[in-house]
């Protein structure tokens, strides 16, 4: 229900035509602090764990290819190790989750 | 499971990029580094100047969701008094939806003259009545449509239609805001629901996304997941944004016609400056229980749209430029729109609000806010001074004469403007058409309505349309 709140769930009392498309703070809020997002950052990062073991490259090109049904550029893969080297596995998830790349449909 | 992953990078490249970069050419490279440019010096909200010397800053619409009886709060009618109970036989075309036409109906509530002005207004509103010389009350309104999702539109983005800026959004597109930290606009609906459409009524329409309305939430936290995750430092928190950042900067570069991939990027910008601003705004616990008891935070009736305006006072303080408040959500009673018994609705959202109303005021003069701020009271429509069905004491949809006040900056106050006829059905004298109050509300805001252009469909559009409107001039000081 939080999601639906922030991401304009229809009025329940009259006919809706049309949904409204909107993009503002609360979505990001919620989208990137949710317990929601917590907990799908969590199980993404042990499947990827298990999957991919502990080795950092084969982790972030199967994020890739789960998320966003791709590998990840040389600029992106440089990218996220620099993040990794400080930054959890769980953390990388919470921020792929919120990728416009993966939020928006192609 | 990996084999199921299509391939989509044919030469080192999405099928999109390819196509941008194929057809695109040097322009596109071209745009795309203007873009980029652009995004990173300005923010679309930056502040921009008005047209000319603006009287206000801020706008508070104090939006009374229903529609208020202009006969029952600013607009008495001797007349009616005298008639009480007879049948109406002017030429009004009174109802809406084929509802039962009853017979004239006085209103309950006793008029008296307020202040130096000696502004009449009824008893619904005891502590609104203290200011009477500041408000402008403008008893000649009329709408287009006897409807209240298309009324709501209309009041709210000129327009009975789906999908056109909102006054809020006009005011953000035309001044942008000067707090970069807290959304331009905020709406703050009842805790009963939203009016109905919810978010269409404080839509960027055709405009950005940035442009929006941004909802906070009447209970608890104003906004949810507003702070970071427990257990997430705030260093981890920033490190996490800019990394995302980054990585969508890259992803936008190759999609730079996409303004809702921007205005995406943008709000977890301000979502991150809002963890610490918003939280702010709404803590009320540093307020004074002097300040709070003038609110009527401490009283259940009131509770709610108390802290809406408490809260009000705050966002202005902090630079928002226009707040929007609802009284009134979900249908009928829960509503102005006292259909059954108009004189039990109207007591009961008037003993909501008034009190908060009347605090606010107060309260912006006292912390020097008054000078720079607008206020617009009002609903959608009025309502009839028949009744609704014969011996049943509800009101039904007028849009063919209704009152709304103005305060504040730049505002003329204790004086109304304009009449309905003798028995306040239909506005006849100074007749002010919405689009007329929009036309006035951008003009204290510094901005000219045929001015204040956005091009969409090949029509530079405005928020008053393309007929004439006019600035409400005796509404001004």
């Amino acid at each position: 229900m939080p999601m639906f709140e922030t991401l304009d769930l229809a009025d329940s009392v009259s006919s809706c035509p049309q949904r409204q498309i909107t993009t503002v703070a609360p979505q990001a809020l919620t989208l990137f602090n949710s317990d929601f997002t917590q907990q799908q950052s969590r199980a993404f990062a042990s499947r990827l764990r298990r999957d991919a073991g502990d080795d950092t490259e084969r982790q972030i090109s199967l994020a890739w290819r789960l998320a966003l049904c791709r590998e990840p550029t040389m600029t992106e893969r440089i990218k996220v190790r620099e993040f990794l080297a400080t930054e959890s596995l769980d953390e990388l998830c919470r921020v792929v989750l919120n990728l416009n790349e993966f939020v928006y449909p192609e | 499971m990996a084999r199921f992953i299509p391939n989509r990078t044919p030469c080192g490249r999405t099928r999109r990029e390819f196509l941008w970069q194929a057809g695109g050419g040097f322009a596109g490279l071209a745009l795309a580094d203007l873009l980029h440019a652009e995004q990173q010096n300005m923010s679309p909200l930056a502040e921009k100047p008005p047209h000319f010397a603006a009287k206000a800053k801020h706008c508070v619409f104090l939006f009374m969701n229903g529609g208020p009886s202009q006969v029952d709060t600013f607009d008495p009618k001797p007349e009616l008094d005298k008639h009480d109970g007879q049948p109406y036989k002017g030429d009004a075309k009174v109802g809406s939806n084929g509802r039962a036409i009853g017979h004239l109906m006085k209103s309950p509530f006793a008029f008296t003259k307020h202040g130096e002005s000696g502004l009449e207004i009824s008893s619904l509103f005891p502590h609104t009545a203290l200011h009477a010389d500041d408000l402008c009350v403008i008893r000649s309104m009329h709408a287009d449509t006897a409807a209240h999702a298309s009324g709501c539109l209309q009041m709210n983005t000129g327009s009975i239609f789906i999908g056109r800026p909102s006054v809020g959004a006009w005011l953000s597109y035309g001044l942008g805001t000067v707090n970069q930290n807290l959304p331009s606009f905020v709406v703050m609906t009842d805790p009963r629901g939203g009016p109905i459409g919810s978010a269409s009524n404080w839509s960027a329409g055709y405009m950005p996304a940035a442009f929006q309305g941004t909802l906070f939430r009447s209970v608890g936290s104003p906004l949810l997941d507003l702070a970071t995750p427990p257990g997430t430092t705030d260093r981890t928190q920033r490190t996490s944004l800019d990394l995302l950042k980054a990585l969508n900067e890259q992803h936008l570069l190759q999609r730079p016609d996409h303004s809702e991939l921007a205005a995406r990027i943008e709000s977890y910008e301000l979502a991150f400056r809002m963890q610490s601003e918003a939280a702010d705004v709404v803590d009320l616990s540093r307020e004074t229980t002097e300040t709070k008891d003038m609110y009527g935070i401490n009283n259940p009736v009131t509770a709610d749209f108390g802290r809406k305006c408490l809260i009000t006072r705050r966002l202005i303080q902090r630079g928002v430029r226009f707040i929007q408040l609802y009284s009134g959500g979900g249908h009928i009673e829960d509503t102005w729109d006292g259909h059954n018994d108009c004189i039990t609705n109207h007591q009961t959202h008037a003993a909501e609000t008034d009190k908060p109303i009347g605090a606010l005021i107060t309260d912006l003069k006292r912390s020097g806010l008054w000078d720079e701020t607008l206020l617009v009271w009002g609903g959608e429509f009025g309502r009839t001074p028949t009744s609704e069905g014969i011996d049943k004491p509800g009101r039904d949809h007028d849009w063919h004469g209704f009152s709304m006040w103005l305060a504040g900056a730049g505002v003329k106050g204790g004086q109304a403007i304009g009449a309905t006829d003798e028995l306040g059905f239909k506005a006849v004298e100074d007749r002010c058409h919405v689009s007329d109050l929009h036309a006035t509300i951008l003009h204290l805001m510094g901005l000219d309505h045929t001015r204040l252009t956005y091009p969409h469909l090949g029509l530079n559009q405005r928020l008053t349309g393309v007929e004439q409107r006019h600035v409400v001039n005796k509404a001004l000081t």
